[in-house]
């Protein structure tokens, strides 16, 4: 009797822990990580009763947690590849708009200063043609810094970005290590920590999301996880933890470090995944680079117009100074973690073979080795270091000053800072050098038909480029220079005298004179001007097949092509992700009109259990009476 | 069985209605802009292109602006040119009516008068400005006259600089000429030599035609035809070596060296006629040279052959000077043209650019209004079978 009693209590137990789960079920259909549950059923051990085994009730063998491991693993997986392809999404998109926004961008401005250029050439005396070539290079100037500004507060931000992310993933792997102890404590409690389970699988989500990670489960129960490419975050109860610090190389800004929980050392650390892996990515692939190419445009531009600048002549008919300067090109310092006394100073050796990326000199005790920044490749290098013999690479010199101890190491940024630092060195208009050098002319008197025309200096570090000279024929086919010598004349043929090219063309006779001279006192004349204005398609990157403008074109379609190449990769690894969710959920995810059925099934099977109860009280009663009567 | 996870399928369909109104947006900003390109992330390849159209369109801009620099410079040229053509046949008939027996010493100074004044206006068109308050004919020191007069003299100042200005591709047209060539450098006589009578000369010789008979053979040698009788005459060169000699009738040509030299008129025994290289001579000393020869008057039959013969070399000078200004004139029209032609070719280049841009950038309304109403027709069926199969649960029916 008891036994029907007690398989009665054992049904109502059972049913009314079903429809408890079944509510914990609806209760958490909107709740993310959590895994659906569901009662496990066994028969009661039997009795030896009337000649058989009859039942002893049901009864209740844990409570199943839906969860699939693999299927777990993909989402982590996914969440650090996708939240590293998000964060490089959003800044390359934003960088795309700032190069192709056309009230932003460098490349009109390139073409108004040019186009100034070409305005000064109809009229190079006019003071106010002058002016407004100095004002678009001013304002060309500004859409550089600008630009430039714009990229320099991304990567402050990113700087902060990279703190708010290290204290979140610090957070979190404390919160993990900390489920793991209580997961292991409660691991063989006769309630499995199904909860424990579902928040710590939260938090690892997050976690990936955040950080590249490698997840391990130990025999304990416990997740060991790795910070990929290979830095234990946590292991077991125990995190390491993540912190931010300058970067030796250059300290205006932040670098990641791994600090162990144990020793408490730290050492900086490349993660590559998550959000974290995704800023770092930012930082040097789309943020540095584009600098550091805006930053070639503005050196290449710089540097071709001040050596036309430098071979022309001023309104005062002095040379021409440099139109633009560049002070934050070719930056180089020590780290800051150097023991030595090597100081390091960069300079432009080849603007043909800049390639506009940052370096880092590693002094090993005897020799050097250069690396390129971006990916740590190594880069071959000529020279030794000296003044007269500077480290040579990729159209950069280096000298190195002072003592290095091994295991110093220098900062090498030719470019980098460039288009930040790019100003208008002239104030005066005047100042602009559109005259060439020289000017030459026959004499009045010539009876020939010779005409001698300029076609470009050839030095103009000539120390007698500005000096008169006298070509003089002595008869058809021979002249004197200077009234000395006698030299052979053809028709056409190029000459060179004093750094200056020349023709002369037609048939002189004899006493006939032709005079080169300093071209003082010519403010109308253009031929350097045609020369500056010229630059706009002349090459003068990549060995000379890539022009300034070229080259800012280039960046823009470089950083269109990654906005998409990165967007696609965006979507392809949501619609991964999605599917790992998707498929998560139909394994743990909650069917309200699964449970509903349930709540109709555990209700019924609720009221058969508690209508067992009824018949084995009213059997006792029927008993009970038979005994009195 | 399937189950189908509440959370799962709510989040699913929102995924697809997000995606559906991003591609309605995005259709419905390409229409707002007009553009199939709206950042270059949108076809990277395409937006390369659109870049390189739109520099070629801005340099071709440009260099119509410099074609326009260049024209404006060429015409008042042009119209400097006229007016000194117009000034030097006005000088032109002065001379041929002051050459008339008929004029007096009296008529003649009123000629000399106004061929002063032709060359008073002459030195002011030399200095003519261009648009820009630049002298046009100084070369490259164009900020200050180039011909200054001093001392009765016409001196130029400016340079041989040529201005050039680019209405190409690296394609350059001379934006104007220099003073020096159009008013200084003038080939004197018929440009190859001249001959001139000795002041001292009694008889009524005048220089009349001069012509190269052969070309080639006269060589620049300075020589000088003596008339040894009044019918007879040798030439002897700069060493007084005799080169030829020969008989003279009145209006015969003497020929030697291959030249030609006729004289008119009477010159008596030891009348000297001095042959020179015609060499070069400014427009303002020919005229100048004039105007004294008029003022100094006619008085005895040898200074009016004097004069004549004067006045005949001042016409080729006048002449040769007409020559320049023609030549030059017909350098300009061919400069404008080309710069018509270069525009014209500008023009296409910048109607072919257009279009490619247009294909690369600009959307194709119909077809993108099209997709549009497609996309609003899938993202309302979306929305509603959204909202329908949220509905469906069994705890509805319970």
């Amino acid at each position: 009797m008891t036994g029907f009693l007690s398989t009665g209590l054992s049904a109502l137990i059972g049913s009314r822990a079903a429809l408890d789960v079944t509510g914990q079920n609806i209760a958490n259909v909107n709740t993310p990580g959590y895994s659906r549950q569901r009662v496990n059923f066994v028969p009661q051990q039997p009795q030896q009763r009337f000649g058989g085994a009859i039942g002893n009730g049901v009864g209740i063998d844990g409570l199943q947690r839906f969860y699939d491991q693999f299927v777990f693993g993909s989402i982590v997986e996914g969440s650090s590849a996708e939240g590293r392809l998000a964060t490089l999404s959003g800044y390359s998109d934003r960088i795309n708009n700032l190069l192709a926004d056309p009230a932003l961008g460098v490349g009109p401005s390139i073409q108004g200063f040019f186009d100034a250029l070409q305005d000064a050439t109809a009229d190079p005396a006019s003071a106010e043609l002058r002016q407004i070539a100095l004002g678009q290079a001013d304002a060309l100037a500004n859409r550089f810094n600008r630009v430039a500004g714009e990229l320099d507060n991304i990567n402050a931000e990113i700087d902060r970005n990279l703190a708010a992310t290290v204290d979140e993933i610090n957070g979190l792997t404390a919160e993990i290590a900390d489920l793991n102890n209580q997961i292991g404590q409660r691991r063989n409690a006769p309630v499995p920590p199904n909860d424990l389970l579902d928040r710590r699988d939260v938090a690892v989500t997050e976690l990936a999301a955040l950080i590249g990670i490698e997840t391990v489960e130990d025999n304990n129960g416990a997740i060991n996880i790795v910070a990929l490419p290979g830095n234990s975050l946590v292991t077991g109860g125990g995190a390491n933890s993540l912190v931010v610090a300058e970067d030796p190389l250059d300290p205006t800004r932040q670098v990641v470090e791994l600090r162990s929980g144990v020793s408490g050392a730290s050492a900086q650390i490349e993660p590559s995944g998550g959000e974290l892996g995704g800023l770092l990515q930012a930082r040097r692939d789309l943020v540095d680079d584009t600098l550091e190419q805006l930053g070639r445009s503005a050196i290449a531009l710089a540097t071709t117009i001040n050596a036309q600048s430098a071979e022309g002549l001023d309104l005062a008919g002095n040379f021409g100074t440099d139109i633009f300067q560049t002070s934050g090109a070719f930056a180089a310092r020590p780290a800051s973690a150097n023991t030595g006394t090597g100081s390091v100073s960069a300079a432009l050796a080849d603007l043909g073979q800049l390639s506009g990326a940052s370096y880092e000199l590693l002094y090993n005790g005897s020799t050097y080795e250069v690396l390129n920044r971006a990916d740590n490749s190594t880069v071959a290098f000529t020279g030794t270091g000296t003044t007269l013999d500077p480290i040579t690479f990729d159209g950069v010199s280096v000298v190195v000053g002072g003592t290095p101890a091994a295991g110093d190491s220098f900062a090498v940024e030719p470019a980098r800072a460039a288009a930040a630092s790019l100003a208008v060195a002239l104030d005066d208009p005047s100042s602009l050098a559109f005259a060439a050098p020289v000017a030459a002319s026959s004499a009045l008197g010539n009876v020939g038909t010779g005409a001698i025309a300029i076609s470009g200096t050839t030095d103009v570090a000539d120390p007698n480029l500005l000096a008169t000279s006298t070509i003089a024929f002595i008869d058809a086919n021979n002249y004197s220079i200077n009234g000395a010598g006698s030299f052979a004349y053809t028709d056409g043929d190029a000459i060179v005298l004093n750094g200056t090219e020349f023709v002369i063309s037609g048939q002189p006779v004899a006493g006939d004179q032709f005079t080169l001279q300093a071209n003082n006192n010519a403010p109308g004349d253009n031929r350097n001007g045609l020369a500056l204005a010229g630059l706009r398609d002349t090459g003068a990157l990549d060995g000379g097949r890539t022009g300034v403008v070229q080259s800012y074109s280039l960046l823009v379609t470089d950083s269109g092509n990654r906005t998409r190449n990165f967007q696609a990769s965006l979507d392809a690894q949501t619609t991964l992700k999605d599917a790992a969710l998707r498929e998560q959920q139909d394994v743990s995810g909650v069917d309200l009109d699964e449970e509903a059925a349930n709540l109709v099934r555990f209700q019924q099977s609720y009221q058969a259990a508690a209508q067992l109860v009824a018949v084995a009280n009213t059997l006792f009663d029927e008993l009970i009476g038979a005994v009195r009567r | 069985m399937t189950r189908v996870p509440s959370l799962g399928t709510f989040t699913r369909a929102l995924n697809q209605l997000t995606a559906s109104s991003a591609a309605v947006a995005r259709a419905q900003e390409q229409i707002a802009t007009g553009r199939r390109i709206v950042t270059p992330a949108d076809d990277p390849y395409g937006a390369a292109q659109v870049l390189l159209y739109e520099q070629d369109l801005a340099a071709l801009a440009q260099f119509n602006r410099n074609a326009g620099n260049a024209e404006v410079r060429l015409q008042r040229e042009e119209a400097a040119l006229g007016t000194t053509g117009d000034l030097l046949q006005r000088a032109r008939e002065l001379i041929l009516s002051a050459n008339s027996p008929t004029q007096s010493d009296e008529t003649r100074g009123f000629i000399a008068v106004e061929l002063r004044e032709i060359r008073a206006q002459l030195l002011d068109v030399a200095n003519t400005r261009d648009g820009r308050g630049r002298f046009l004919f100084a070369g490259n020191r164009d900020t200050d006259p180039p011909f200054v007069a001093s001392g009765g003299a016409v001196n130029y100042v400016g340079d041989q600089g040529k201005r050039q200005i680019e209405i190409g591709d690296s394609l350059f047209v001379d934006a104007g000429d220099t003073g020096d060539r159009l008013f200084m450098r003038i080939p004197r006589a018929n440009g190859v030599f001249t001959v001139t009578p000795d002041a001292a000369n009694a008889g009524t010789g005048i220089v009349g035609r001069q012509s190269v008979v052969t070309s080639g053979v006269y060589t620049g040698e300075a020589l000088s035809i003596n008339f040894l009788t009044t019918d007879s005459y040798e030439v002897v060169d700069g060493g007084g070596a005799a080169v030829a000699t020969g008989t003279f009738t009145p209006g015969d040509s003497i020929v030697v060296n291959g030249l030609g030299i006729e004289i008119d008129g009477q010159p008596e025994a030891g009348d000297q006629f001095a042959l020179s290289a015609a060499g070069y001579q400014d427009i303002f000393a020919s005229l100048d040279q004039l105007a004294v020869a008029l003022d100094a008057g006619a008085a005895t039959p040898a200074n009016r052959a004097q004069l004549s013969s004067t006045l005949n070399r001042g016409l080729e000078n006048l002449d040769q000077s007409l020559g320049v200004v023609l030549t030059t004139r017909t350098e300009i029209g061919s400069r404008l043209e080309s710069i018509d032609a270069q525009r014209d070719l500008n023009g296409g280049y910048e109607l072919l650019n257009r279009e490619a841009l247009a294909d690369i950038r600009d959307l194709d309304y119909t077809a993108a209004i099209s997709q549009l109403s497609q996309q609003l027709t899938a993202l309302e069926a979306a929305q509603q079978s959204f909202v329908r199969i949220q509905g469906l649960s069994l705890f509805d029916v319970l």
